[in-house]
């Protein structure tokens, strides 16, 4: 996935080499970390999409609101899913959509503060842990991405019922 | 309106959060807590946190953020418990003496 890869090389760039700008380019680093895990998560549904020529259309069909919306509703989605007696491997897969699931809402946040409030000045440490902590959702969304349970997330952010 | 429980109840948070040690992870130099509304209009509360410089290096500040919010997360369940969305926001000693930021102060 280039442009995941891009958003998050477009982040680090800004957040680590100073310029005039310094504000504005730490704002931008945080939106385009946030935007690697959005697109991130919508390009993974896409790719299950099997008319391929239509795959940039169904990722668009995917809400920030919800998302989140989605992410919180997630540990009683997931307590439905594993039932009583979740195997462990279910319930590792389970705590490790949990554990996206906050990460993605916290994301989402600090994207909106990056680009609507204008009363906080951003620090290197805080655009620093925002793209780390994208970077690390990567990771463990890279790890379950094609489990069911990841899968039923996915339809949960289309607000399938 | 439905109020979330952590807003009707924040005497009782409080007391909760007043009970949390004052440096609950290592690295940690100050945090304070204020509460409002997220981006979408959900009830949240925020925490600000100053770390040390130390642990407020690069290779150092995945580590030193996690272990606070696993600290506060171990304690009070916001989400289920009191219907808050928690959030948190890190920076060093350094940063926050040129920044001046008054929700770290």
């Amino acid at each position: 996935m280039d442009l995941i890869d891009d958003f998050f090389s477009h982040a680090v760039r800004l957040a680590t080499q100073p310029s005039d700008t310094q504000q504005i380019d730490f704002r931008r680093a945080v939106s385009a970390a946030y935007y690697a895990v959005f697109h991130l998560l919508t390009m993974t549904a896409a790719e299950s999409w099997a008319v391929g020529r239509e795959r940039r259309r169904f990722a668009r069909l995917f809400e920030h609101g919800r998302i989140k919306a989605a992410s919180q509703a997630l540990p009683g989605k997931l307590k439905e899913r594993l039932g009583d007696n979740p195997s462990p491997d279910d319930q590792k897969t389970a705590d490790t959509l949990l554990a996206i699931a906050k990460d993605f809402v916290r994301l989402q946040q600090e994207r909106n503060s990056a680009d609507y409030d204008n009363s906080l000045a951003w620090s290197s440490s805080e655009v620093e842990n925002v793209i780390q902590r994208a970077q690390g959702l990567y990771v463990r969304w890279k790890n379950v991405s094609k489990t069911p349970l990841a899968e039923s997330y996915l339809l949960d952010m289309l607000g399938a019922k | 309106m439905i109020r979330a429980r952590g807003v009707a109840h924040a005497a009782e948070l409080q007391k909760k959060l007043n009970g949390i040690m004052p440096q609950p992870s290592p690295g940690v130099v100050k945090w304070r807590h204020t509460f409002g509304d997220d981006w979408s209009g959900d009830p949240a509360i925020f925490f600000w946190v100053t770390l040390s410089d130390e642990a407020s290096k690069r290779e150092n500040l995945l580590n030193a953020s996690e272990a606070f919010r696993k600290a506060i997360d171990e304690q009070i369940d916001f989400e289920n418990d009191w219907d808050l969305i928690p959030y948190f926001r890190f920076r060093s000693e350094s940063e926050q003496a040129i920044l001046k930021g008054e929700a770290y102060a």
